[in-house]
Order: C-alpha cells, then sequence, then structure tokens
C-alpha cells in the first residue's frame, strides 16, 4: 500500500521525543536503549508465512521481541541493523533462542513472503522475515508509532522507500519498552536483552 | 673510473633525501600514475540477495584540484550509483546524487548511515572474501579503479 501522508516524520518523531522526554535513557531505567516509560502495551498481528503458517508478533511465552521496520532493496541502514542483531544473538548464545529477531517489510509490493524471509535469514537463519496485505502493514506501522512513504527517485532501484530506522524492543508481555536510534552500538541492545531474559 | 669527493656529493645526497622524504610523505602515491583519487578500506557487505548491496569505501584527493565523482560502474550490477542515507526523526530516507565533490587535498569516507554506493541489481551473490572491481567516474574523464571485498559485518 503506497503511504503518500507525512505521518511518518510527526508520529514517529513524537514517539522517540516522547520517550526521551519522559523515560530518558539508561540512567534511570538501567536500561542502555532509549527507554519507554511506561512500557505500552502493542497489539499482536498476524502474518502469514512461506509455509502458509501463521506468525504472530507480540507478546510469546517468556520471549522478548526485537523488532526493525524495512525493505529489501535497502542496501545500507537494513543490512546495517540485521548485521547488530547477528552480532547480538552470537553474543547471547544459548539464550538467544528466547528472543524472536523479526523483520517487517515497509515494501510488501516488492517484497514477497519468500523474499523478505530470504533476506532475513540470510544474517540468520533464525531470523524471521514478516510481508503483511496493506491492511497488516499499516496496522503494525500504526501501532508502532511509524510509517513509511513511498519516494520517487531517478534511481535504476525504482522507487526509494523513507520508513522508520529504529530498532524497537518488545518485552514478553507485549509491550514496547525500549527504542535504538540507528547507530546505537549493538551492545545496548544485547545488554538490554540480557535485562529483559 | 671518475671519482667523486664527498664534498662533491653532498647535494646529491641532500636530493635523495629529499626525495625519499618528499615520497614518504605522500606515501610513494603518484596522481599522474595512480589517479587522482587514493582509495582505502574498500568493502561491500556480504549477501545472498541481488536486489541492491553497499559499496563503503575512503577517497583521498591526492591531486591539486577538487575533483568530482559524477558515476561508478562495475560488471557486477546492472546499474551503480552515489547515494546518502539522511536519518532525521527517526526515519531514514535516501538520496542519490548525480555528483559528488572532494576538495583538494579531502578525504571523503562513506561509511554505514551515509554516503556509499549502491549497486543495484546484482548479478551474483557475494561471499565474505570475494572482490568486486568498481570503477569511480571524474567530470574531468578520469577514472579511479577500485577492488572492495565483500565482509560478512
Amino acid at each position: 500500500m503506497e503511504r503518500t501522508t507525512n505521518r511518518w516524520a510527526s508520529v514517529s518523531c513524537v514517539l522517540l521525543a516522547v520517550a526521551v522526554a519522559v523515560g530518558g535513557c539508561s540512567l534511570d531505567s538501567g536500561l542502555h536503549g532509549v527507554a519507554v516509560t511506561p512500557p505500552r502495551d502493542v497489539p499482536a498481528f498476524a502474518f502469514t508465512r512461506t509455509d502458509g503458517s501463521v506468525y504472530r508478533t507480540g507478546a510469546e511465552g517468556d520471549r522478548p521481541m526485537v523488532l526493525f521496520f524495512g525493505y529489501t532493496h535497502c542496501p545500507d541502514v537494513c543490512p546495517t541493523t540485521l548485521m547488530d542483531w547477528k552480532r547480538v544473538k552470537q553474543e547471547l548464545g544459548k539464550d538467544a533462542a528466547r528472543v524472536r529477531f523479526v523483520f517487517v517489510t515497509v515494501d510488501p509490493e516488492r517484497d514477497t513472503r519468500e523474499v523478505v524471509d530470504q533476506y532475513a535469514k540470510q544474517f540468520d537463519p533464525s531470523f524471521v522475515g514478516l510481508s503483511g496485505d496493506s491492511a497488516t502493514t499499516a496496522g503494525i506501522q500504526e501501532a508502532f508509532g511509524v510509517a513509511a512513504v513511498r519516494e520517487s527517485s531517478t534511481s535504476a532501484a525504482g522507487y526509494l522507500m523513507s520508513h522508520s530506522s529504529q530498532v524497537f524492543l518488545v518485552d514478553p508481555r507485549g509491550r514496547l519498552v525500549v527504542l535504538y536510534a540507528f547507530g546505537t552500538g549493538w551492545d545496548a541492545l544485547l545488554a538490554d536483552l540480557k535485562q529483559l531474559l | 673510473m671518475t671519482r667523486f669527493s664527498a664534498a662533491s656529493l653532498r647535494p646529491v645526497r641532500a636530493a635523495v633525501v629529499l626525495a625519499i622524504a618528499l615520497a614518504a610523505c605522500n606515501g610513494g602515491y603518484d596522481v599522474k600514475k595512480d589517479g587522482p583519487l587514493r582509495v582505502k578500506d574498500a568493502w561491500v557487505r556480504a549477501t545472498n540477495v541481488t536486489s541492491t548491496a553497499a559499496l563503503y569505501l575512503t577517497l583521498e584527493n591526492r591531486d591539486t584540484v577538487a575533483v568530482m565523482i559524477v558515476g561508478a560502474g562495475t560488471q557486477l550490477a546492472s546499474a551503480a550509483e552515489i547515494h546518502e542515507t539522511i536519518l532525521a526523526q527517526g526515519t531514514s530516507r535516501m538520496n542519490r546524487l548525480d555528483s559528488l565533490p572532494i576538495a583538494r587535498g579531502a578525504t571523503l569516507t562513506m561509511k554505514p548511515g551515509g554516503i556509499h554506493i549502491m549497486l543495484i541489481d546484482l548479478n551474483a551473490s557475494m561471499a565474505a572474501g570475494d572482490s568486486v572491481a568498481l570503477v569511480i567516474h571524474l567530470a574531468d574523464g578520469r577514472t579511479t579503479s577500485v577492488k572492495a571485498i565483500a565482509r560478512d559485518k
């Protein structure tokens, strides 16, 4: 679904600004990213996977979820983020099995279920790449206070997407608890996951 | 056999010392032979998805004038473009740059989250350790050859 509003700028900015202003960083919360205070419930969304099964975001037992919105034609920010996740997973060792690393495409038109899942799995076989229908894509973006904008471009890649560059950490109760701006060291996410696990 | 006195060799020695010092200062770099841009630390992220990839490197302009990058090309991809990632207010967007100047003596570092060379429609995946040959085109017609190494990082 093409989204042409500028909502991404305002909503994402407000969410981050509120988190910074209210939650502050880590010193108070003990967290190393930008704490969301109080933690905010985010609804679950159902995505159909390549094998036809349904994957649900949101609370799942004792497993936190690490979430990013991107697209596979993104050569810079998205793979950099996923490489950080790979490092985090390696450092977590066996505890990594309890963490869900989820990449949701903001470009379902080009990123089919197969394409996005293959993209995520090239970094680690346990990473999940999800492509939703228009309603699901719009819904999960709204739930996390982000949106994506299709940008016209002279690039041979066709159109490009503006999208959230933050990593979201959702605790096992399905609450958004921490944000990580792009460029935050991978060790911040690692430290917070160790705290949650 | 011609004999040289120590005194007569002093200017020669001085010239040799000066030449060595200058070469060391310039890192042995010869703009006429090696081109205006000195390339350092060129790498591309290893990928098995062939839609796009980013190539990063450091370019040092060793010429006596500013240079203008106007394009790039590689046999690995159907297109290579200069792009800039702009991060603001929690969002990321990319702009294609038609040209990119580097002032005389300046160094430009392309790195994740900033300016990069975007490879589009790769004809092969890249494993860590693979090398990628790329040519950078300058506005004055000169070119700079780049050999980038695929890294898993």
